[in-house]
């Protein structure tokens, strides 16, 4: 699978948008789901998703095939997403930007699948994990989604993110102080209900 | 508060590889460090519930859209030779470089001159290569890159019920179909994504606007297209616009969530009241809409606030 992929990275390469194509629904599922998990609200996560791969497809030059294809596909789309944080913030500091609210759980609605109704309050507690995991400084944030949500590896996350496995390790576990602190009165009671 | 100098030991064993020897010294610490004990059993907790997240899968419409979105703007962007652009009228280069030069029909008549296009036999691969990808369109002895080009202006002539798409062309070309045309469609929706012009933008919506009006419904692709810019857009008339088209609408759930996010969350007001009043327009006995106008009604606009106390009244007794 990871050679015949090399085949379309070669051929992206030389310009070959097809090929390119075939890279994008490779990887798109996985790098959706981080970026919205990252940036929030869905109309903003598009549009780093598409920043993603753009920069994928100007940078696939200096993709050396000694790591993973899509490790390096994720960490771009990581960094993109950072950059975007970062940018969002200055924004929001000078006002140019003035949603206050990074994450608004009425998003999620728009692009989740549909809970049945008697789902509604687990639904209700799942959005402001949502919520809670977006507003996560940016290093917890990508490692936690990361670990939680796509099952990676320390060692991996520590790949992704170019830095030790001892501080992925304490990002996970920051992330989880600040996480079970936003949300104990959420996480008690509807844990009692089931 | 200071935190316990040991605190790395939960770290290791809570996302760590941690081996026998320092799981048993994490216990030893745990039945005398009270911190530690609440720490690692409330991180467990919360590990452990996160497998039980729902999983959220992206709607595979919009990451096709996004795909055709960010194909269109690579091709944009790719570095071209000065010149290169006429080597299409020179088909053998043209194919070394992956461009083919291909006729496309589809239905589609050459405007001006008024010559059809003869018909293609291949199918739709074609016309989602004229969309996505980087193929040109000869139209006589022009040719129609829909990527250099693009869409210049859109105009819809009631009588005939056909639509030009006029490209930006030297000499003047444009691709005719009827709005039933899923090709048509497709390539209203692609200018929708792309094009910078919003006035261009305007006619797209008008086009989708008589889909709409003559169908009284739309396909998920182009409402989600709509839907997109109706966030996404700066130009309040373009914003305007595309409520007018939810309005011939039937109040789905898709066009609902649309119309609640704008009610209770856009600042411009005239999109508020209009997006306000489509939603409430089967208010009368439907609880469904009760918990809208119970927010409503501290809407700044006094419009607003009046007719949702009025509904709400109206819908208690
Ligand atoms: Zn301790």
């Amino acid at each position: 699978m990871e050679k015949d992929l090399n085949e379309f990275i070669h051929r992206a390469r030389n310009g070959d948008h097809q090929a390119f194509a075939v890279l994008m629904q490779r990887h798109e599922k996985l790098i959706y789901r981080i970026l919205e998990n990252m940036v929030g609200n869905p109309v903003d996560t598009q549009d780093v998703f598409q920043e993603t791969f753009l920069r994928v497809f100007r940078r696939l030059d200096s993709f050396r095939f000694q790591s993973q294809f899509s490790t390096w596909v994720v960490r771009t789309a990581i960094n993109t997403a950072i950059d975007f944080r970062r940018q969002k913030k200055w924004r929001r500091f000078f006002r140019l930007d003035d949603n206050e609210n990074p994450y608004d759980p009425a998003d999620v609605a728009l692009t989740s699948a549909e809970l049945p109704d008697h789902q509604a309050e687990q639904n209700e507690f799942w959005r402001l994990v949502n919520r809670e995991v977006a507003k996560l400084p940016a290093q917890q944030n990508a490692a936690f989604v990361l670990r939680h949500y796509e099952g990676y590896k320390i060692r991996e996350i520590a790949d992704i993110l170019q830095v030790s496995d001892g501080t992925v390790k304490n990002a996970l576990f920051r992330a989880a102080q600040k996480l079970k602190k936003q949300l104990t009165p959420g996480f008690a009671s509807s844990h009692r209900i089931r | 508060m200071k935190e316990c100098p040991k605190i790395h030991l939960l770290q290791e064993a809570l996302y760590g590889e941690t081996s026998d020897a320092d799981l048993a010294r994490l216990h030893a610490h745990l039945e005398v460090c009270q911190a530690c004990r609440d720490e690692w059993e409330s991180q467990r907790q919360l590990v452990q519930r996160l497998v039980e997240r729902p999983e959220r899968t992206p709607n595979p419409q919009v990451l096709r859209l996004l795909r055709q979105s960010v194909l269109g703007r690579l091709q944009h962007r790719a570095p071209r030779a000065s010149g290169q652009i006429f080597s299409f009228l020179n088909p053998s280069p043209a194919l070394q470089l992956g461009f083919v030069v291909l006729l496309v029909a589809f239905g589609f008549i050459l405007g001006r001159q008024g010559t059809s296009l003869p018909a293609s036999s291949s199918g739709l691969n074609d016309l989602d290569a004229l969309i996505t990808a980087s193929r040109a369109v000869q139209a006589q002895n022009s040719f129609i890159d829909p990527y250099l080009a693009g869409v210049e202006r859109i105009s819809y002539n009631p009588e005939s019920g056909q639509i030009d798409i006029h490209y930006n062309t030297i000499s003047d070309i444009a691709l005719r179909g009827s709005l039933q045309d899923a090709s048509i469609r497709l390539l209203l929706q692609k200018t929708l994504i792309e094009t910078q012009n919003s006035a261009v933008r305007m006619d797209a919506i008008k086009a989708v606007h008589q889909i709409a009006e003559q169908e009284q419904s739309l396909d998920s692709d182009l409402l989600g297209t709509l839907g997109r810019l109706l966030f996404e857009e700066s130009n309040p008339g373009v914003r305007l616009l595309i409520l007018r088209v939810l309005k011939t609408l039937p109040l789905s759930e898709a066009v609902r969530e649309m119309l609640t996010r704008i009610v209770l969350q856009e600042k411009n007001t005239a999109l508020r009241i209009e997006a306000f009043d489509i939603l409430t327009r089967d208010a009368q006995n439907n609880p469904e809409t009760n918990q809208l106008l119970q927010a409503a009604q501290a809407d700044s606009s006094s419009y607003i606030s009046f007719r949702s106390k009025q509904l709400l009244q109206a819908n208690t007794i």
